[in-house]
């Protein structure tokens, strides 16, 4: 097997803040492999994006990297200087944001987004070049190349969505971070924007870590999926068995608590609590006062992180 | 956009017409008749009759109802007391503006039109000067601000520009004076030039005619006069000009296009000039545009304070002088110029978003 | 009584479009978002009655007309047997006791400087129903029931101190205060965390019963909207499209919208990956809303009547109305 593209090891990121320190990812260690699509789901405020953007090295201040290592193609990303971190973006990782309305610079038309990374980062290509380029690549995206020099208001939500992604495909990205890629966008415009960044996906092989809520999302893209609560990795395997036989409590319960169209029986399970403020999470397993499940131990110790079937990790006491 | 041009222009011609007769009105609120002052306080009572016939200041203000009277009771012809109905002050000044004949000064006794084309120049170069002197001071310590957030030169830029703001120009003037002229004698402190050069009259801005003069010594004359009026009319908007960027640069930072921007992988210089700061343009060109508003309004307490021989001054004298002629003519002129910049700004605005372009 | 707790006929409601200073100047004719533009229906005594559909269709409008929030352009709505159009103010706003509303974003509609008990009796003391100890007595009351115990701990309490979750019951409990006969509730588990969500839905059921509430329930997911409604209607750019029970419009859409819609929905099920047609292009403007049936230009059975003439809903059984040329021909 080859290489993983990206290598996270017992990452933690902190929060800085006036009340004090919030650890937005604790202790995260996970693998992409090269052209898989992992799914990153957890509840708002767990630490997706956060670990997204430490990837990138683009936090948000007060936002910095409390410790761990990140490798990418075998190197380590925090060792970085300012200007290999500058090359390492849009060339190598390239982000997807989740609202296409204000991720576009209003003033630059879509060939100007389009050219100026093409350009960033092969300076030698000249300007035509790079316009040939930009038409042909939002050819490939469904978008009427008279659109080129339309303006980001111009276009609807999906298009603007899909000049996202052609900034990541311009320059062929090893990892494509999408955080909540379709969360504004409406169900059918979402679906089709799957249905594209799969062909996609399955055409240029890419490797896409796809970081979103939408448990329905992750179940229609994914190939493996990782599961976050409170700042902590709590599941990762592959889709299937995953989906099948959940192995966290919590896992479990946020599958069973997702309204299924196709389900006639609709049986939610209900899960009680509410996800504990980051700012002090509880002792012990960070589920345990919300875990139908929950042991002594639970409430003391925290669970380790680690592989209890080939490719299948848990953090839970249960196994 | 030509066509919204046209119909700018257009919609301009009620507003100047509104100002000349509010114009028109307010003088003569003021007390004091001009032909006392003109004649001085112990002329005799015939002599002011004969000026103020002269002046034409005897006619009713704004309509003539003794004419229409007359007519009435016979005294006169039916068609002439129709006519005599608009011979008043108000009318008869606007009858001239069409015909394109501006009236005398009172008290200069010289036509308008000739006064105008040597002040006017003095105070669009006066303006122009300070305006670039706001921005380009404004516009960079703005953005330097915005970059380095609570930094000492944040710090020290956002203090300097409040008491920028709030600084009365007369002050600032006389402290300017005071200290540079008086003082440390580095500039002049009155006029436009030394009253012993001679500068050939092309454009009447002074700098650009001794330009056109190949005169060396003359432009840096002209210059070292400007100076200290340019930073006592400048300092306001300048200050107003900084902070309208530092906070509409902020704003922008916060975008998430600015995210995009960094994850593209392009390096913070070509961000924030790029990027940031042609967002931040918008806002902070309307503020310009209010400024120029504003500036031409300085210009009167500037050009008084520097005795700088422009449109700002001329109005105070007239003023003073109850020159009325002089003072309608001087204000209509400001005023069309404050309503041009400002159809400037929005046509600017205009190309500049491309929201408003293509809708 | 008749069985309708709220009849809408022929509703419209079209929002004069806001133009730039520049805009008003080159341009004369005045334009109009036809965000409801002329729709039919009833929700019954006690039934959740749904109103699903993309965004920008005109369901919260929908139910700010019904609140009588927003002023209808055409049309009418009869709430228990009373035309809303025919009542003065002070009458109006007694009936409003009996219609209560939930946003979607509770923290937007709670004061934040007001407690979160004051916050729910405060509509006791609008309407001079209790104050002092018996206000708080059914403060305390209400707020078990919605689950926000122990109700004296939250009671003093402000709302940036409780979660989200908790946020929604309170906005729960302060719409229920009054004992009303209509909740509209607009997309209120929107904004809530996924987990917290089976939880509120099945605590707005829970309070239906036990206050025999009506509820209109806007939502864009028709997966929640199948959790939750007894009959359902799908909205595209301001008109009904379909109308029925949960089983007439689930099990068998008719209309070509409502079967794009329901093949959209992702389900949480990595074994039902979807091999779909999906309908092509994106909701269409509204100000210029496409002439004939308004989902043509995205309709794979579209014929030429579509661009021309719009259908008007048709009862293809009993209660499931459907308004579509080709498959059910006037
Ligand atoms: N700039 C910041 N300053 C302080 N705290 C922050 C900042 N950004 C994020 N956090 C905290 O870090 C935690 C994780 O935030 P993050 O944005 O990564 O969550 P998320 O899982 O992406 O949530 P969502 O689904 O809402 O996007 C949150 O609890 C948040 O309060
Ligand atoms: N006050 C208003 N003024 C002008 N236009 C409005 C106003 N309120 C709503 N609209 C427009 O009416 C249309 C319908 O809006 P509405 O909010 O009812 O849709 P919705 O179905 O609730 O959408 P969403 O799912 O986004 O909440 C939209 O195009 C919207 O822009
Ligand atoms: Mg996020
Ligand atoms: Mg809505």
């Amino acid at each position: 097997m080859s290489e993983p593209v990206v290598e996270i090891r017992h990452l933690n990121v902190d929060y800085p803040t006036r009340i004090g320190v919030v650890r937005a990812v604790d202790d995260v260690s996970l693998t992409i492999e090269r052209g898989e699509v992992l799914g990153l789901v957890g509840e708002s405020g767990c630490g997706k994006s956060t670990l997204g953007m430490a990837l990138l090295r683009l936090l948000r201040p007060p936002g910095r990297i409390a410790g761990g290592q990140v490798f990418f193609n075998g190197r380590n990303l925090l060792e970085l200087g300012e200007e290999e971190k500058r090359l390492l973006r849009g060339e190598r990782i390239s982000m997807v944001f989740q609202d296409p309305m204000t991720c576009l610079n209003p003033l630059q038309r879509v060939s100007d987004h389009l050219v100026e990374t093409i350009r960033t980062h092969r300076p030698e290509v000249s300007k035509k070049e790079a316009r040939a380029q930009a038409a042909e690549l939002i050819d490939r995206l469904g978008i009427m190349t008279e659109r080129l020099d339309d303006y980001p208001h111009q276009l609807s939500g999906g298009m603007r969505q899909r000049v996202m992604i052609g900034l990541a495909l311009a320059l062929n990205a090893d990892l494509i971070i999408a955080d909540e890629p379709t969360t504004s966008l409406d169900v059918i415009v979402e679906a089709q924007f799957l249905e594209l960044l799969r062909e996609l996906q399955q055409q240029f092989n890419l490797t896409i870590l796809l970081i979103t809520h939408n448990i329905g999302v992750v179940a229609e893209l994914a190939d493996r999926v990782a599961v976050m609560y409170a700042a902590k990795l709590v599941e990762l395997g592959d889709v299937y068995p995953l989906f099948d036989a959940p192995l966290h409590p919590y896992t479990r319960g946020l599958l069973r608590s997702v309204p299924n169209i196709r389900l006639t029986d609709d049986d939610l399970e209900i899960m009680s609590g509410v996800p504990p403020d980051l700012y002090n999470p509880p002792p012990g397993c960070r589920f345990h006062p919300r875990c139908a499940q929950v042991m002594d131990r639970c409430r003391l110790e925290e669970p380790p992180f680690r592989e209890v079937q080939p490719g299948r990790s848990v953090a839970c006491w249960l196994y | 956009m030509t066509k919204y041009i046209i119909r700018r222009l257009i919609s301009l011609l009620p507003t100047l017409l509104g100002v000349t007769l509010l114009v028109f009105m307010f003088i003569h609120l003021i007390p004091g008749d001009p032909a006392v002052v003109m004649l001085g306080e112990h002329a005799s009572a015939e002599n002011v009759k004969r000026i103020r016939q002269q002046l034409g200041l005897d006619k009713p203000l704004l309509l003539n109802f003794e004419a229409p009277a007359q007519a009435l009771r016979g005294e006169i012809g039916i068609g002439e007391g129709v006519k005599g109905l608009f011979d008043s002050q108000y009318l008869g000044f606007l009858g001239r503006l069409l015909r394109g004949d501006l009236g005398r000064s009172v008290h200069e006794k010289t036509p308008i039109a000739d006064l105008l084309k040597l002040k006017f120049p003095a105070t669009i170069e006066l303006s122009l000067l300070s305006m670039a002197f706001a921005i380009a001071v404004g516009i960079p310590a703005g953005i330097v601000s915005a970059t380095r957030r609570n930094s000492i030169f944040d710090g020290l830029s956002m203090v300097g520009s409040l008491i920028g703001v709030s600084m009365p120009i007369f002050w600032l003037g006389l402290m300017l004076i005071y200290f540079f002229g008086v003082k440390l004698g580095w500039f002049p402190t009155y006029g436009r030039l030394p009253v012993d050069l001679s500068l050939e009259r092309v454009t009447g801005l002074y700098t650009v005619d001794s330009i056109l003069a190949g005169d060396v010594r003359a432009l840096g004359l002209a210059l070292k006069h400007l100076v200290m009026p340019s930073v006592a009319l400048g300092t306001i908007p300048m200050a107003i000009i900084a902070r309208m960027t530092r906070s509409a640069m902020l704003e922008v930072l916060q975008e998430d296009y600015i995210r995009t921007a960094y994850a593209k992988g392009l390096s913070e210089r070509t961000v924030i000039i790029r990027h940031a700061l042609k967002n931040a343009f918008l806002p902070v060109i309307t503020i310009i545009g209010l400024q120029i508003g504003g500036l031409l309004a300085g210009a009167i307490m500037t050009e008084t304070v520097f005795s700088w021989p422009g449109v700002g001054k001329w109005v105070y004298d007239a003023i003073l002088a109850r020159d009325y002629p002089v003072v309608q003519v001087a204000v209509l002129v400001i005023t069309l110029l404050i309503a041009l910049v400002n159809l400037l700004v929005d046509i600017s605005y205009a190309f500049l978003n491309p929201k408003i372009r293509f809708e | 009584m008749s069985d309708n707790l709220v009849e809408v006929r022929g509703l419209k409601k079209w929002f004069p479009v806001q133009k730039g200073f520049i805009e008003r100047l080159v341009t004369r004719e005045r334009q109009f978002v036809h965000a409801v533009d002329g729709i039919d229906f009833q929700i019954r005594h006690g039934e959740v009655f749904g109103l699903a559909g993309e965004s920008g269709s005109g369901k919260t409008t929908t139910g700010r007309l019904i609140l009588r929030l927003v002023e209808p352009t055409e049309g009418s709505i009869v709430f228990d047997g009373v035309n809303l159009a025919s009542l003065g103010d002070e009458e109006m706003r007694r009936l409003r006791q009996r219609m209560q509303v939930i946003f979607q974003d509770p923290f937007a509609s709670l004061n934040p400087r007001m407690k979160i008990g004051d916050a729910i009796g405060h509509s006791l003391e609008i309407f001079k129903v209790a104050t002092g100890e018996e206000k708080r007595q059914r403060v305390l009351d209400m707020m078990e029931r919605v689950g926000l115990t122990p109700a004296r701990f939250f009671y003093d309490k402000y709302p940036h101190q409780v979660s989200g979750g908790q946020r929604q019951r309170i906005v729960l409990a302060r719409a229920l205060m009054l004992h009303p006969d209509l909740v509209v509730a607009d997309e209120p588990i929107a904004m809530a965390d996924v987990s917290v969500r089976a939880l509120l839905l099945d605590l707005m059921l829970q309070l239906k019963e036990e206050f025999n509430l009506t509820y209109l329930f806007i939502t864009h997911d028709l997966a929640t909207a199948k959790y939750i409604c007894d009959r359902i209607a799908i909205m595209y750019l301001g008109l009904i499209c379909e109308m029925g029970t949960l089983e007439q419009v689930y099990r068998h859409p008719q209309h070509p919208y409502t079967q794009a819609l329901l093949a959209a929905v992702p389900v949480p099920d990595p074994h039902a990956r979807r091999v779909k047609r999906l309908p092509k292009g994106e909701i269409p403007n509204p100000i210029n809303p496409p002439p004939g049936c308004r989902f043509h230009p995205r309709c794979p059975h579209a014929t030429a009547i579509c661009s021309v003439e719009g259908p008007s809903l048709t009862e293809v059984e009993p209660g499931h109305l459907v308004a579509c040329h080709t498959r059910f021909p006037a």
